[in-house]
């Protein structure tokens, strides 16, 4: 058995956690309040550090760029205020315009123009005409308006509604296995690392 | 080229959700069908509200994306019924700038509904953007607080199957919406109802029925019937051994 | 469309992003640029919201007569003992970096190995028979996981093919069909965010006036 207080600290915490597929009780409740303080602490911990560095050093040697961001990160707090709670809104408008453009220029290429010029494919095997049929099906599932769903289309979605619960069937399974060999590590640590039982 | 391609799609996609917008404005007929998945949010608050238990919603450790913006809707929508009905609405954040925008929408909501005094900030809830710290936290709020309903809308990484076997496991009715591919079929297993990709971003159109929402709806069912042409003739195309 | 000086400011930060992506003029590029860099330091200063959150949640439910309070006194121990030795010691400090191994470290490794559990439970329960959507599911789900490990070789020799097939086709073509629409969804959301559409939470204020959040 380990001496180590590392593994041993490790050890109880892993069988805590997997108290949890029994039932929830008083310790697994224990564990998940330290780890969400702890969680929360580290990424205030890492953005003050992160911040001190890229905004309020250059800012108070005179950046102007960077009072900028400080000053909206401020007015974040206003909501603390009642009288001014407002002017949060601010930062977060211009935050949210920034986000959305982003979203914009990933989604115009890669998921939807690359997309549709990858399936522009010759039908000369069954392979491609299913990827090609498959795909415009799947796209058809997804058409809301009641005229544009209707007659063929409809029949169509239909077909899309199956190839993506294949899609899903296909994914998962392929996953398990990744997922299964997640534990490994956890076993390791408890029956070798702690116990040693294992070689 | 590809920039100008780009151009031509957005400015198209503007250009007919206006015209569409106008043309819903002009005729008010409802032009979407009718959807399962969200009408299942229906039943979700009523079954909540029946049992007098809370609803969970919570939109993932995404941040601000695309699936984030489409489930702030679902979130109004839950917020002002919830209001309506004396439901507890309980929100979990993995992302801190997440955290303020949702406590806005939930209080325009219960403002909106004239419950101004039933709006609790407490239950809009951060367990910091920690995956694992965030999935254990929500896990907790489900178990100690029975939560009856679970709603997962927004862009979820591994915490996908996590959260929804919390659910399972606290005996929560749950819908989920992602756009998130190699999410879906996790939600898909282990949830009641799952919105699939673009079936969340049709929420908002179709529970508010905003002209504006409708009119891009509508808009986006003409982009993908125009994908599905240029689909088919470029294959065809290029079958018989023509290239574009 | 009602402008307001947050619905400009989105109007502003969006045009100018996206502008960056269509056009080569290097004042455009660099205030695109600043602008994606003050968005994360926002970001950054928002972590203090949910710290502030946490606070309130748990002081009350401490000053309560809540079942809860040594749960939540043992949340707001920890957080602050850690964010302490964070600020105090710093992050590469003995104490930071022994709990952060043994304890933060494992219970993440942990608590994310659950999945290894929870992907067979709701692969149990969603795989009972309830139409042919299940049906489908139940199949190709089972033929992958045969494909991928040695019992499904001796099943039957072709199924480790049989499974590629399923992801390099069926799997695809679905995949893609529902990236194309949702990227659609996505532009379409988020082309309403910039123009102050979206209702809410970002430039409109339909349904936040009477909270008086106009400015």
């Amino acid at each position: 058995m380990s001496r180590d207080p590392g593994i041993w600290t490790a050890a109880l915490l892993t069988i805590v956690v997997w108290s949890y597929l029994f039932k929830q009780n008083i310790l697994f409740q224990a564990v998940e309040h330290l780890f969400v303080g702890i969680a929360a602490a580290h990424a205030m911990t890492v953005a003050f550090t992160n911040l001190r560095d890229t905004c309020l050093g250059p800012a108070l040697m005179g950046d102007w760029a960077m009072t900028v961001p400080l000053l909206g990160g401020l007015l974040l707090y206003a909501r603390f205020l009642p009288k001014i709670s407002h002017l949060s809104r601010i930062p977060l408008a211009f935050v949210m315009g920034t986000a959305a453009a982003v979203v914009i220029r990933g989604s115009l290429g890669p998921s939807f123009i690359q997309q549709v010029a990858g399936t522009i494919i010759p039908l000369t095997s069954p392979d491609n005409v299913i990827l090609v049929v498959g795909t415009v099906t799947t796209i058809a599932y997804f058409l809301f308006g009641r005229k544009s769903r209707s007659g063929m289309m409809d029949h169509a979605a239909r077909l899309g509604r199956y190839i993506m619960m294949a899609a899903f069937g296909a994914a998962y399974g392929n996953t398990v296995m990744m997922r299964m060999s997640l534990l490994i590590p956890r076993i390791r640590l408890v029956f070798g690392d702690w116990l040693g039982l294992l070689p | 080229m590809q920039q100008l391609t780009q151009i031509c799609v957005l400015f198209s996609m503007l250009f007919a959700g206006i015209i569409y917008t106008r043309s819903y404005s002009r005729t008010g007929t409802m032009p979407i069908r009718r959807l399962p998945g969200l009408d299942s949010l229906d039943e979700a608050i009523g079954r909540a509200t029946e049992m007098g238990r809370p609803i969970h919603f919570t939109t993932g450790t995404g941040g601000l994306v695309a699936d984030t913006f489409a489930a702030f809707a679902v979130l109004e929508y839950v917020a002002k019924k919830t209001a309506q009905y004396g439901c507890t609405l309980i929100i979990s954040n993995a992302q801190p700038l997440i955290h303020p925008i949702t406590e806005n929408i939930v209080r325009a909501s219960y403002y909106a509904q004239g419950k101004p005094q039933s709006f609790k900030p407490g239950n809009i809830r951060y367990h910091s953007d920690s995956m694992q710290a965030y999935v254990s936290g929500v896990w907790g709020i489900m178990e100690r607080e029975k939560v009856a309903a679970n709603i997962m809308m927004g862009y979820f990484f591994a915490e996908s199957l996590l959260l929804s076997e919390g659910g399972v496991r606290s005996g929560a009715f749950q819908v989920a919406g992602t756009a998130s591919t190699p999410q879906l079929p996790f939600f898909v297993a282990a949830c009641d109802r799952t919105l699939i990709g673009e079936e969340l971003f049709a929420a908002g159109a179709y529970l508010t029925e905003d002209p504006v929402r409708i009119g891009a709806l509508m808009a986006q069912d003409a982009a993908k019937i125009a994908a599905i042409a240029i689909i088919l003739t470029g294959a065809l195309a290029s079958t018989v051994g023509l290239t574009m | 469309m009602k402008l307001t000086l947050a619905s400009f400011l989105t109007l502003i930060a969006g045009v100018t992003v996206l502008a960056d992506h269509f056009v080569v003029v290097p004042f455009i590029n660099k205030t695109a640029s600043t602008f994606i860099q003050w968005s994360v330091m926002l970001s950054a200063f928002s972590t203090a919201l949910g710290g502030a959150n946490i606070l309130a949640v748990h002081t009350k439910r401490m000053s309560g007569k809540s079942a809860n309070r040594g749960l939540s006194a043992l949340l707001l121990g920890s957080m602050v003992t850690w964010l302490v030795i964070g600020l105090k010691l710093g992050m590469e400090s003995q104490v930071y970096k022994f709990i952060w191994d043994n304890v933060y470290g494992s219970l993440s490794s942990t608590l994310f190995a659950l999945n290894a559990f929870f992907v067979a439970s709701a692969a149990y329960r969603s795989f009972r028979i309830r139409g042919i959507d299940t049906v489908i599911l139940l199949v190709t789900a089972c033929t992958v996981m045969l494909g991928r490990t040695g019992l499904g070789e001796a099943i039957y020799p072709g199924m480790p093919q049989v499974a590629d097939w399923l992801m390099r086709v069926p799997n695809t073509a679905g995949m893609r069909g529902i990236t194309i629409g949702g990227a659609l969804g996505a532009i379409s959301v988020s082309a309403r965010v910039i123009l102050g559409l979206e209702r809410g939470y970002g430039g409109s204020e339909r349904g936040m006036g009477v909270s008086g959040y106009d400015l």
